[in-house]
């Protein structure tokens, strides 16, 4: 869908619903922008294997916007061609995976 | 300039700075240096696990409409309108003027296009709504700054880019 695939950049909140683990990653991948991803659940091992899997320049796990001053921030795709701050290598890091930030206060 | 790695340039900053306001040095190179200020980050989509999926829409929907939309300088107000009648008024007659303005350049001039997007100083939006708040015109793109306004009194259009301009030499 049109909604699901394009950003808004509206008070607009998009609910998907999914039915296994192969699906949410074809989901959550299926977008033109990839900044940022979140992964809530109670299982720490499913989040690590899930926001790994993530398009996404940052995944969040059990938390929201925590930006680390010594974690890259960028994007994949069409949210932007480079890390920021500028890594000395920043090839390796846009080819590699998500930056992962993980809480282990907010679990749900 | 050499590419410095926020760290090596946290250290070069704090070398600088009086050792008394060393301690500090790190929280405003975080400050400065960290995405948080144009961080475009918003969370619009969710993929929900089916076996809670009305719950969680219940749920979503209840905080949905908990947010109260209104005055901002007012107590227990989330967020401010996003477009008033006011701001309708007020912007929009400057707003339609400077659309005129930009239909008439449109980045037609094709010197102007070259010299400002082939060096990629700032991508097409930023450039159109740059000329919307300045009201510029095709000459003065070639051999204006976008970061400030043009001098209206001394400044004489030029079909020629200013060596501020030029296109590097390959």
């Amino acid at each position: 869908m049109k909604i699901v695939q394009e950003k808004i950049f509206g008070l607009v909140g998009v609910l998907i619903k999914f039915e296994d683990e192969e699906d949410v990653i074809r989901q959550a991948n299926d977008i033109l922008y990839g900044l940022a991803a979140e992964v809530f659940t109670q299982d720490i091992n499913h989040a690590l294997e899930t926001a790994r899997k993530l398009k996404a320049g940052t995944a969040w796990i059990n938390c929201v916007n925590t930006l680390e001053p010594n974690v890259p921030f960028g994007g994949f795709k069409q949210s932007g061609s480079t890390y920021y701050p500028p890594s000395p290598a920043p090839q390796t890091l846009i080819t590699s995976d998500p930056q992962l930030v993980a809480s282990w206060e907010n679990t749900p | 300039m050499l590419p410095l790695s926020w760290l090596e340039r946290a250290r070069a900053l704090s070398s600088t700075m009086p050792t008394s306001s060393r301690p500090l040095v790190g929280q405003l190179t975080v400050f400065c240096e960290s995405p948080v200020v144009p961080c475009p980050v918003e969370a619009d989509r969710s993929v929900v696990l089916a076996g809670i999926y009305n719950k969680f829409l219940a749920s979503f929907a209840e905080r949905i409409k908990a947010i109260k939309v209104g005055d901002p300088f007012t107590k227990g107000v989330h967020q401010g309108p996003q477009v008033s009648k006011n701001q309708y008024d007020v912007r929009l007659p400057p707003l339609s003027f400077s659309t005129t303005k930009i239909t008439v350049c449109d980045l037609s001039s094709a010197s102007c296009r070259t010299s400002i997007l082939a060096r990629r100083r700032v991508p097409s939006s930023t450039l159109v709504v740059a000329m919307l708040e300045m009201k510029v015109t095709p000459s003065r793109c070639v051999c204006g700054s976008f970061s400030r306004p043009v001098s209206h009194g001394t400044h004489q259009p030029s079909d020629s880019p200013s060596p501020q301009f030029s296109p590097r030499p390959s």
